[in-house]
């Protein structure tokens, strides 16, 4: 039978959990909750600082006017590569306002029981042939070097092995790898194969690629882009369980939401942008290689940052951004102090969400109108869980890896925060886990806000509980962020609408920057969508 | 022990002629019953100090358990009224297979899930102590009805005071050096079901279903047969294999299971050093090992600075002091207990001539890897002019990252512009890609190497690789008092006869660490042979 749909599933289980917490649990459950209290809170940025634009109650007028030649608004990895394309460029009169404490966006990182680990984006895939750009930035943070013409990247910021593991609860097993092979039929196994030859076949040259703006735009992809990838699943006659739950897996781990709420154009876009995607035994199995670190891409976000920290500043919340004669004002409430400057600006680059985006503009085009209308966003939970010794494990099984992911589960599994470390000994660690609510965002954001963080660690627990039943008693603090509005998700018909075509050109004097204008959230579309942001307004600067 | 006894010590009746043949076998059923009961709670005891560390905590709470549960036992006794043969028979039983069993059941269980492990053990021996409890109270009771005990119950006593002195003994000096923790308790767990077919025979008019007791008792004979049969098998999966030997010393630190084992009582060198299961020296020949791991590369270098990183038994730093130019040797190594052992320990330090106490030697305990990286941000330090490597083997991928390209490059950075480093590389006969991997490996970060190997009857042929970044050149003199390298012998130690000649091997790197795969796979067939 094909999935009824990942969206039932999730409803589903997610209901349950929550019904029962809600409930107080059932029997066992609440014997367990209450034999160990759970020690914890909520992370990560506050909603209350990002919601005081939507009520803009008691915020005073502007007490002081400044200028600069170009604001940047937003210090995610769009607005620090719009910063570095601007330096590049030749700017240097620019000013880069962000609205949380720390730089990063979704490349946010902390600490947890003195270990290092990401809020948000954990690792970026090596670039491809039309990743010039991240390769240059890898080169110059002095990852990648070329070794007689080849590209080498630095072993210890690649991912150590061993890299992903899957547990399938019924066979109560590990197996290595993310695809499920291990007790999967020959009719799995040939769907696996006919999936592989239909990427292949949808990998012409050109047509997919990182970043996106590098592929060229056809009819065919806006047919892929028309429907569902569960819709072209099924006129594919895709329909193995375990083809299918891996599908959706991936998707919900790049795009917080599964096969039936993306597109084709996106699930194909996923493998045939990248390695492929390849069933067991076929060559290029193994290629894919990630660059990744404790703290996940803050790791490239703060290096990013380290040029503009002058020009930068934290706790900035942008109020109002108006074109005017010849110039851009600019509101923006210093948190701290709660003083409202008057930024005069020559251009701007609004390097944020295109939904905020919307709210800032106080006169929004007609297609950035169309973004907040239309956009879908994936709410997303963060939760970096403190395991005070290392959890039980058969010999005979594959070990503690970097990716750990639990089979069937609506749940994105974890990440050992400690892989990358160095030490050669295992012991205590964080592991960092994924939710994405993006398959019914409305529920998942209510959710995120009314449920209390125990709850949620109860959620997370009870997902990894088959493989590790041990967890809760191994558990120390417990910290969980929580995003309303984490990702763009590439639903049917937003890649190839004619308004996100409109906002990746600069409106006047204002130029979007956000990998939103991708129509999903990855490290290299945010960079690139930066750059030409960044690119384009240093450049009609310098025009007369 | 104590227990038994005074529980036996409550029935007595009149006087009755001297003994007849029956009363000899019941004198000694109650012997065998008193001597299993005693074995079950040694065993408990034994494996819990061994498992779970500090012995002492261990055995009081183990006994203290054991005792408690007897009690409980001989009380619930009064309980039992009815079909008191029938009940004796199936404690018995009972008593057979969980007694017997329950070293072969925790060994198992601390194998494949270690955290329950405590609970598992304090359960079993709650239940055999129970079990044992109520078995003298129902014996006495059935044969009350056909012997006059009084007599018989002050011989009862000689003999279980006898029996505990003689198992007490046997235990550590006979039974688990001779038979292993595993087979002892199945031996007297076939004792206990012995007693229950010898109660078969005696009580046989007056039971119902005899067939089936019958059976039972058959059956559960065979099952602690086919366990004893099998208890290689059952030690070899539960990494059991050093308890034929006494254990002197156990400890668990954070990183790993330390135990120190000794064949014979007074004999220096049938000291064994075992981390997590794994063989790291035997006294009797650790000196082929360590004279083959530091005098090759120190008697050819004549270096003044010298790190170990591993290698926190002394033994190489004991070799290394051979070497009168040393002026500084720096050991870092993980386990703060391991190295706390050895510059404790009396029988240890005789071992490694104290050599960690030495003025030249600084110990720090510390991961090499980070160590390493973090000495190199520190301007200050200075380079080593020799660096001899002795970690445990790749077995799993934690260690495996000191085994990588990574690894060793940081390893280069710490070495000064003459200075080479040794590596112990597992064994090139028995392992030999994993061997060739890693030579593989040094030269990846482009070092010249030197790989050799040495004969030691502990671990088999094993094999060193030199590297650095000039060409190792051998040495012609060596400090005396060596007795397996000289300049006769060394240069053989280089050539590699066809079964372990070099294959082709990729290097190893953090991102694969295919070394670990190749490593378990060799090692994996080898165990089922050796």
């Amino acid at each position: 039978m094909p999935l009824q749909g990942s969206r039932r599933r999730f409803l589903v289980q997610t209901a349950g959990a929550l019904t029962s917490l809600g409930l107080g649990g059932c029997g066992e459950s609440l014997l367990a909750t209450r034999s160990r209290k759970l020690v914890g809170g909520f992370a990560g940025p506050s909603f209350e600082r990002g919601h005081r634009l939507r009520d803009r109650a008691a915020i005073p007028p502007a007490d002081e006017t400044r200028q600069t030649d170009v604001a940047i608004i937003g210090g995610g990895i769009a607005g620090l590569a719009a910063a570095r394309a601007l330096q590049r460029g030749g700017v240097d009169d620019y000013r880069l306002f962000e609205l949380e404490d720390a730089i990063g966006g979704n490349s946010r990182a902390g600490e947890v029981a003195g270990f290092a680990c990401p809020w948000g984006a954990h690792y970026l895939p090596l670039p491809g042939p039309a990743g010039e750009d991240v390769a240059d930035l890898l080169s110059e943070f002095k990852l990648r070097t070329l070794v007689d013409g080849r590209p080498q990247y630095d072993e210890r910021h690649l991912c150590h092995a061993p890299q992903e593991r899957l547990y399938l609860p019924e066979a109560r097993v590990w197996q290595d790898g993310l695809l499920p092979v291990h007790g999967q039929d020959e009719a799995t196994f040939a769907q696996y194969r006919r999936f592989a030859a239909l990427v292949r076949e949808q990998s012409q040259p050109g047509q997919f690629a990182i970043p996106t703006s590098r592929a060229r735009w056809d009819a065919s992809l806006s047919a892929l882009d028309a429907e569902t990838f569960a819709n072209w699943l099924d006129r594919h006659a895709l329909t193995a369980s375990a083809l299918r739950w891996y599908l959706d897996y991936c998707c919900r781990d790049d795009y917080g939401a599964g096969i039936d709420t993306v597109s084709a154009w996106a699930g194909l876009h996923y493998f045939a942008s990248r390695h492929g995607f390849h069933a067991p035994g076929e060559d290029g199995e193994d290629l894919e290689q990630n660059l990744t670190w404790p703290e996940g891409n803050h790791w490239l976000a703060s290096r990013l940052a380290a040029p503009h920290r002058e020009r930068t500043q934290t706790g900035a919340i942008t109020l109002r951004i108006a074109e005017s004669a010849g110039r851009v004002d600019i509101d923006v409430l210093d948190a701290g102090s709660h003083r409202v400057t008057r930024w005069q600006a020559q251009r701007v680059i609004v390097a944020t969400p295109l939904f905020i985006a919307a709210r800032l503009l106080a006169d929004p085009p007609d297609a950035l109108k169309e973004a907040a209308k239309t956009m879908a966003y994936s709410p997303w939970l963060v939760a970096n869980l403190h395991v005070t010794a290392p959890l039980d494990a058969r010999h005979d099984q594959p070990p503690l890896s970097w990716d750990n992911v639990i089979y069937g589960s609506t749940g994105l599994g974890y990440v050992n925060a400690m892989n990358q470390s160095l030490r050669s000994h295992d012991g205590p660690t964080v592991l960092t886990c994924y939710r994405a609510f993006g398959d019914d965002a409305e529920v998942g954001r209510k959710a995120l806000l009314s449920r209390s963080w125990q709850d949620w660690a109860e959620v997370l627990i009870a997902e990894l509980a088959p493989a590790h039943p041990d967890l809760r008693a191994k558990l120390g603090d417990i910290r969980i962020a929580r995003y309303g509005h984490a990702m763009a998700i590439p639903t049917p018909g937003t890649r190839s609408s004619a308004w996100l075509a409109a906002l990746a050109e600069p409106q006047g004097r204002i130029a979007f920057a956000h990998a939103d204008l991708s129509g999903y959230s990855v490290f290299e579309e945010a960079f690139d969508r930066g750059l030409r942001a960044g690119i384009s307004t240093a450049k009609a600067l310098r025009k007369p | 022990m104590a227990g038994i006894n005074k529980v036996a010590a409550i029935t007595t009746d009149d006087a009755v002629p001297g003994p007849s043949a029956a009363e000899i076998a019941l004198l000694a059923s109650v012997f065998v019953i008193a001597a299993c009961g005693l074995v079950y709670e040694l065993a408990a005891g034994t494996l819990a100090s061994y498992l779970l560390g500090d012995s002492v905590l261990q055995f009081s709470t183990i006994i203290g358990t054991y005792l408690f549960a007897m009690g409980v036992g001989s009380w619930l006794s009064r309980y039992l009224e009815r079909q008191l043969a029938a009940q004796f028979l199936r404690i018995e039983l009972l008593v057979g297979v969980i007694g017997g069993l329950m070293p072969a059941i925790l060994f198992l269980a601390n194998a494949v899930a270690p955290s329950p492990f405590r609970g598992l053990l304090y359960g079993l021996v709650l239940l055999v102590g129970v079990l044992v409890g109520l078995e003298i109270p129902l014996v006495m009771r059935l044969l009350r009805r056909q012997y006059a005990l009084k007599d018989l119950v002050s011989q009862v006593l000689t003999f279980d005071y006898l029996g505990a002195l003689g198992v007490s003994i046997a235990f550590p000096l006979l039974l688990v050096p001779q038979l292993g923790l595993i087979r002892t308790s199945l031996v007297f767990g076939m004792m206990n079901i012995a007693v229950a077919g010898w109660a078969l025979w005696l009580f046989r008019g007056e039971l119902r279903l005899l067939r089936s007791h019958v059976v039972a008792t058959l059956a559960c004979f065979a099952l602690l047969l086919a366990a004893f049969v099998n208890a290689d098998g059952i030690t070899r999966f539960s990494e059991d294999r050093y308890y034929a030997d006494n254990v002197i010393y156990a400890a668990s630190s954070p990183y790993q299971r330390i135990v120190v084992t000794q064949r014979r009582a007074g004999d220096d060198g049938s000291v064994r050093l075992w981390l997590n299961g794994n063989l790291q020296f035997h006294a009797r020949d650790e000196y082929r090992y360590h004279e083959s791991l530091v005098h090759p590369l120190l008697a050819s270098l004549k270096p003044r600075r010298v790190l170990v990183l591993g290698g926190g038994d002394g033994m190489a730093v004991r070799e290394i002091l051979r070497h009168q130019s040393v002026a500084e040797l720096t050991l870092v190594d993980l386990d703060p207990e391991i190295t706390r052992l050895f510059m404790a320990q009396p029988l240890l330090m005789r071992l490694n001539g104290d050599a960690l106490h030495s003025p030249k030697v600084q110990v720090i305990n510390a991961d090499a890897f980070q160590w390493l990286q973090a000495r190199l941000d520190d301007p200050a330090t200075q380079p080593f002019d020799a660096i001899v490597i002795d970690f445990p083997d790749p077995s799993n991928y934690s260690l495996g990252k000191l085994y990588t390209t990574s690894f060793y490059q940081l390893v280069e950075q710490n070495l000064a512009a003459s200075g080479q480093m040794v590596v112990q590389t597992t064994s090139p006969l028995h392992a030999r890609k994993s061997y060739w991997t890693v030579v593989a490996t040094l030269e990846a970060v482009g070092l010249k190497t030197a790989p050799y190997h040495a004969l030691v009857p502990s671990f088999g042929e094993w094999g060193f690789v030199i590297a650095g970044r000039r060409p190792y050149v051998l040495p012609e003199t060596f400090p005396d008092g060596l007795r397996f390298v000289n300049s006769t012998s060394l240069p053989l130690l280089f050539d590699f006869p066809p079964d372990m000649a070099r294959l082709p091997a990729e290097p190893n790197r953090l991102s694969n660490q295919a070394l670990v795969t190749t490593f378990e796979q060799e090692w994996g067939a080898v165990g089922g042979d050796y």
